[in-house]
């Protein structure tokens, strides 16, 4: 009988932390904090969440193929050109992203000149969580499969982003 | 050889397409297997890698919320919640996608997850026991999926390296036999083209002696016929004329007799590089055959024009020839014809030729380097000379002539005491011959010296016969002036008897007066010299000639043989009879004995005796015999003595 009582007591703690943990995700997700620095224009945030990201810039919208999810999604963003032009300082070369795992990875100048570079805020309309490598990450919309060029710059795909330094 | 011919094609086609699909096999085919295999360990070593952030990204969870514990910080308690999301994330990254891994790790951060967010900075220690557990669980369970992870990427490596090797092995062994089947095939090819190649060459060496001269390179007999041919029915058409012109050269026999076939072969060619230099590149050359060579001038060639040719191949001719450090000097006869003038008949070419052949023969007997033209009525002539010519040729071939034997009788004793060898004949259809028939074209033609050997062979043999029976008979032999002055006549007169092993005191060698003067050149030298060797010489035919007796007192000669038309008239004219006897008086002063020809009478042989003449010639004691009648003749005029 305890251990009935146990049991469902379990189901009952989970289910409702789960329903808590689904609902507060999609507005969490929007939440999470991404923290600027390096070149830095005067005005321009040190830390800031997705939704102040999304607010400070006009939302691209692209549907293209993610050769690491191997699907093709809908992604919504701000390209890094754009980035550059509104936070940092214009003699920015290069842009050092952080990711929660540590991971890191420089983007140069000549990236984003040379290609469409995405920060992605949200995929197929949602804030992206990060165990769904959110909550910002790095995509190539023009990426062509068996492209030297794009498959040489496929670790430059960034996920679960959430420092970035403009050098 | 023809197997491997007929083997080639096929084996070049299946050595291309063994080739190809064993590369295709190898490189193309494989190449999605290698791909993918290369791909697969990638992914092998991303799932690895994830796997371990699931671990890692878990324990920093712990760690970042036992200091947000002890700092009492809400943001390292947002840090701890995004590490354990972060873990989730690298849960579900497709390469890390192993459901079991999933199914017992994924509710465990899951757990962790709810617990901090339901006790956030407060939570109690059974609670963060628990939360440890957790985190330790992920770490065991991640170390597992790691270590399998690497064995699954460990074997399919050995298992594809094994097959690729299996596979290289044996592409290898595929490509080896294919290439050398290649190289078989390229050799048999290259055989094939080499053979052909010595074909061609065999074919074109054929054809060349087909219808070109191998040693001189001109065209040959019936090359040269055929150029004719065409030349004459150009002429036909055109209602033109062409002259041919046929060349000896003179002696030629005697340089390969001389100096050897080799150095004849070296003179033939030295002469016809002249030859062709000399005419006109319209002109064309052939070799008929040893030392005769046949010109076909040009069909618009004028009689000026043809002069001028003439004098130039005169020229090349008078230029002496060096053959082994030695200089010669070699002569032509050139008989040269007109078409359509000297051919007749149906056949113009052998007439052309024959024409031209018949003018040569007339240009020889004219001397050295000459050159003549065809004349018809000369031509009827000539032919029956040159025709004679041949025919005398065959006849010592065939063994056609024969010795007659007339007896010489001594003067005193009656006895018989030698015989002139007089020849006879027999010939296939015309039967006996009579030499006044035919010794002039002996005389005339090339068989001089040839036909000379002959009798002298033949009279010695016989000479040898009688003397071998005990017949004490001295033989009488005739010999041409013409003979005499040919080269090298002592040389091969002394070098014949010797061969024959003859006796030479029983053979005596006449030669005619007449002959004697008429020949300017006779070698009188010689005569001495074979005199002097012991040869002996009488001169027949004596009083026709009209030899000084300056020039009698010259001759080596041991006896004179008065002509027959002087003892025919001992009885009737007192002149000759003075003539006959004055010659006997010159003889005898010049210790020259007396034979007389012709003796006929009783008279004859009664006023001769009393003449002191020597010997007796003449039908009153016998007629030529052949050897069998002339045996007769002996034993009957021995029965007669006995009896």
């Amino acid at each position: 009988m305890i251990r009935l009582t146990r049991i469902l007591s379990t189901i009952l703690f989970m289910c409702l932390f789960g329903y808590a943990f689904s609902v507060n995700a999609q507005d969490s997700d929007g939440d999470k904090m991404i923290r600027l620095s390096g070149l830095l224009q005067e005005n321009a945030p040190k830390h800031l969440t997705v939704k102040k990201l999304e607010a400070d810039f006009t939302l691209k919208e692209l549907r293209f193929y993610n050769p690491w999810e191997k699907s093709t999604d809908n992604y919504s963003g701000i390209f890094l050109e754009d980035l550059v032009a509104k936070y940092a300082l214009p003699e920015t070369q290069s842009i050092h992203f952080k990711s929660i795992d540590d991971y890191e990875t420089d983007i140069e100048k000549s990236d984003w000149t040379k290609f469409r570079i995405l920060l992605v805020t949200r995929k197929n309309g949602q804030y992206v969580p990060v165990s769904d490598k959110g909550p910002i990450r790095i995509v190539f919309p023009d990426y062509t499969p068996n492209s030297k060029d794009f498959e040489m710059d496929l670790y430059k795909w960034i996920w679960m982003i959430n420092r970035i330094e403009f050098k | 050889m023809n197997v491997l011919k007929k083997l080639q094609l096929p084996l070049i086609i299946v050595t291309v397409l063994a080739t190809a699909i064993a590369y295709y096999y190898y490189s193309i085919r494989g190449l999605p297997e290698k791909i993918a295999q290369s791909t697969g360990t990638v992914m092998n070593v991303d799932s690895i890698r994830f796997t371990f952030k699931v671990s890692l990204m878990a324990e920093k969870g712990y760690s970042s919320y036992l200091e947000a514990l002890r700092l009492q910080s809400e943001d390292e308690l947002d840090n701890a919640i995004n590490y354990f999301e972060a873990s989730i994330g690298f849960l579900k990254t497709r390469y890390t996608i192993d459901q079991k891994f999933v199914d017992d790790v994924q509710p465990e951060l899951e757990k962790a997850i709810s617990l901090i967010q339901t006790y956030r900075l407060n939570m109690p220690h059974s609670q963060i026991i628990e939360l440890n557990e957790l985190v330790t669980d992920i770490y065991l369970d991640s170390e597992n999926r790691e270590r399998e992870a690497w064995h699954k990427t460990r074997e399919n490596y050995i298992e594809f390296r094994t097959q690729e090797y299996k596979s290289f092995r044996l592409y290898q062994v595929i490509a080896i036999v294919f290439l050398l089947l290649l190289s078989l095939s390229f050799w048999l090819y290259w055989r094939q083209r080499k053979l052909l190649k010595l074909n061609k060459l065999h074919e074109a060496e054929l054809l060349s002696l087909a219808f070109y001269d191998p040693l001189t390179g001109i065209p040959n007999r019936k090359n040269i016929e055929s150029l004719l041919e065409k030349q004459l029915v150009r002429a036909q058409r055109h209602h033109s004329s062409f002259f041919i012109a046929l060349i000896d050269l003179d002696d030629f026999k005697n340089v390969n007799d001389l100096l050897g076939h080799e150095a004849g072969d070296q003179l033939l060619i030295e002469y016809t590089k002249r030859l062709t230099g000399v005419i006109r590149e319209e002109d064309i050359m052939g070799r008929l055959g040893g030392d005769e060579f046949l010109l076909v001038f040009d069909e618009f060639t004028q009689h000026e024009e043809l002069n001028r040719i003439l004098e130039r191949i005169t020229r090349a001719f008078s230029l002496p020839i060096q053959i082994n450090y030695t200089e010669f000097y070699v002569t032509f006869s050139m008989g040269i014809a007109q078409y359509p003038k000297d051919a007749q008949g149906k056949s113009a070419i052998q007439s052309l030729v024959k024409s031209a052949d018949i003018a040569m023969y007339h240009a020889k007997q004219q001397g050295k380097n000459q050159f003549s033209f065809y004349d018809e009525q000369l031509g009827e002539m000539i032919q029956l000379e040159h025709e004679m010519d041949i025919e005398i040729k065959r006849a010592l071939e065939n063994d056609e002539f024969e010795l007659y034997y007339q007896p010489q009788i001594d003067a005193n004793t009656l006895e018989v005491i030698g015989a002139e060898a007089l020849v006879r004949w027999n010939h296939p259809t015309r039967n006996l011959i009579m030499p006044n028939e035919f010794i002039d074209y002996i005389e005339k033609g090339y068989h001089t010296t040839a036909f000379g050997e002959w009798v002298i062979n033949q009279a010695v043999q016989q000479q040898k016969t009688w003397q071998q029976q005990g017949l004490n008979i001295k033989v009488a032999i005739n010999l041409s002036v013409k003979h005499i002055a040919s080269p090298d006549f002592r040389e091969n007169l002394t070098r014949l008897i010797r061969q024959l092993d003859a006796d030479l005191s029983h053979l005596v060698f006449e030669i005619t007066e007449y002959e004697l003067i008429a020949y300017q050149s006779t070698p009188i030298e010689d005569l001495k010299k074979l005199a002097d060797a012991g040869f002996v010489f009488h001169l027949d035919d004596f009083g026709t000639g009209y030899s000084s007796i300056s020039y009698l007192s010259q001759l080596p000669i041991q006896s004179i043989k008065i002509d027959k038309s002087f003892i025919d008239y001992i009885q009737a004219d007192n002149q000759q009879k003075r003539m006959v006897e004055a010659i006997i008086h010159i003889a005898e002063a010049l210790n020259i004995k007396i034979i007389a020809e012709g003796v006929e009478t009783e008279y004859q042989v009664n006023y001769l005796q009393q003449q002191h003449c020597h010997a007796f010639q003449g039908y009153f004691f016998s007629r030529p015999l052949t050897v069998e009648a002339f045996n007769d003749y002996l034993n009957a005029r021995k029965q007669n003595r006995i009896a």
